[in-house]
C-alpha cells in the first residue's frame, strides 16, 4: 500500500519536509544574527488545505502551452519559496519561528501517528 | 537532510560566537596591558569581522569568523612616571579596551550563542519526533 497516494498523507508528508526546510532557513538567520549586511529571509506558507483538497499540489510547473510541450512529473517537494524579510534580524522573532516550525512539525507527526493508527484498526490489527 | 544542515548552520554560528567570546577575553585580559619598551605603543583592541560564506556541501548560507582585526582608537594616557613604559614626559599610553564595551559585546555573543542552541533544540526535537514515527 503506498500511503503517499492518500492526499492527506501526501499533505503530511509535504508539510513535514515544508517545516524541515524552514528550520533551515531561521537557522542560517540565527547563525547570521551578527553578520553585517546579511539579509534574513523566511519561506513563503503554503496553504496545506489546499494541497489536501487537490485543488493544487503546491508544485511550481512550467506553463505547457502546447502538447509538445515538455510537462513537470508529478511528485516531487512543495514550493519552498523564500522571501527575504526586512529589517535586521531579532533574535527573539527567530525564536518564535524556530519553536513555531518545531511545534507544526510535532503536530504533523501525531496526526500522522493517529491515521497510520486508524488504518491499523481498520486493518483489524 | 535538511534538519542535519540546521544542526549545521547552528553549529557553524556557535563556532562563530566562540572566537568571538575568545576575543573579548583577550581585550579583558589585556585592559592594563601598557608597551614593554619606554613610549611604546600598548595593546590595542582586537575585533571579529562575521562573513556569510556559501557551505556548497550544505547548500546554504553559514557563518564564519575572520581573523581578528585591531580597531583603530584613541590611547589614554596617564601621568606615571616611574613606569619602565613611560615616555620622556611621563606619560604611559592605556590601552583602547573599554570594559564596558566589552561586555556589553560579551552579552551579545552568548545570546546569539544560546540562540544557536536553541536551534540545535529545535531540530533535535524534530528529528527524535520523526523517529517516533516508526515506533507507530
Amino acid at each position: 500500500m503506498d500511503l503517499t497516494l492518500i492526499p492527506l498523507f501526501k499533505a503530511m508528508a509535504k508539510k513535514l519536509a515544508w517545516a524541515s526546510a524552514r528550520q533551515t532557513v531561521l537557522a542560517e538567520n540565527v547563525a547570521n544574527a551578527n553578520t553585517p549586511g546579511f539579509g534574513a529571509s523566511d519561506l513563503k506558507p503554503v496553504d496545506f488545505g489546499k494541497l489536501l483538497s487537490g485543488k493544487g499540489d503546491g508544485i511550481l510547473r512550467l506553463a505547457s502551452t502546447s502538447p509538445a510541450h515538455i510537462t513537470t512529473p508529478a511528485g516531487g517537494t512543495p514550493v519552498a519559496q523564500r522571501v527575504a524579510t526586512p529589517g535586521p534580524i531579532q533574535l527573539e522573532d527567530q525564536m518564535m519561528k524556530v519553536s513555531d516550525t518545531a511545534t507544526d512539525y510535532a503536530f504533523t507527526t501525531s496526526l500522522y501517528q493517529k491515521q497510520i493508527a486508524l488504518i491499523k484498526e481498520a486493518l483489524g490489527h | 537532510m535538511s534538519l542535519n544542515t540546521s544542526m549545521q548552520l547552528a553549529y557553524a554560528g556557535m563556532t562563530a560566537q566562540g572566537q568571538r567570546l575568545k576575543t573579548i577575553a583577550e581585550n579583558l585580559a589585556n585592559s592594563d596591558s601598557t608597551a614593554k619598551t619606554p613610549g611604546g605603543q600598548p595593546y590595542r583592541r582586537h575585533g571579529v569581522i562575521f562573513h556569510s560564506v556559501l557551505d556548497k556541501a550544505l547548500g546554504a548560507t553559514s557563518v564564519a569568523a575572520g581573523k581578528p582585526v585591531t580597531i583603530s582608537g584613541k590611547f589614554e594616557q596617564k601621568y606615571d612616571p616611574g613606569n619602565p613604559a613611560a615616555d620622556a614626559d611621563g606619560y604611559v599610553q592605556l590601552p583602547n579596551v573599554n570594559p564596558v564595551i566589552e561586555l556589553m559585546d560579551m552579552r551579545d555573543a552568548q545570546q546569539s550563542y544560546q540562540a544557536n542552541l536553541n536551534v540545535i533544540d529545535a531540530a533535535k526535537s524534530m528529528i527524535s519526533r520523526t523517529i517516533d514515527l516508526l515506533r507507530g
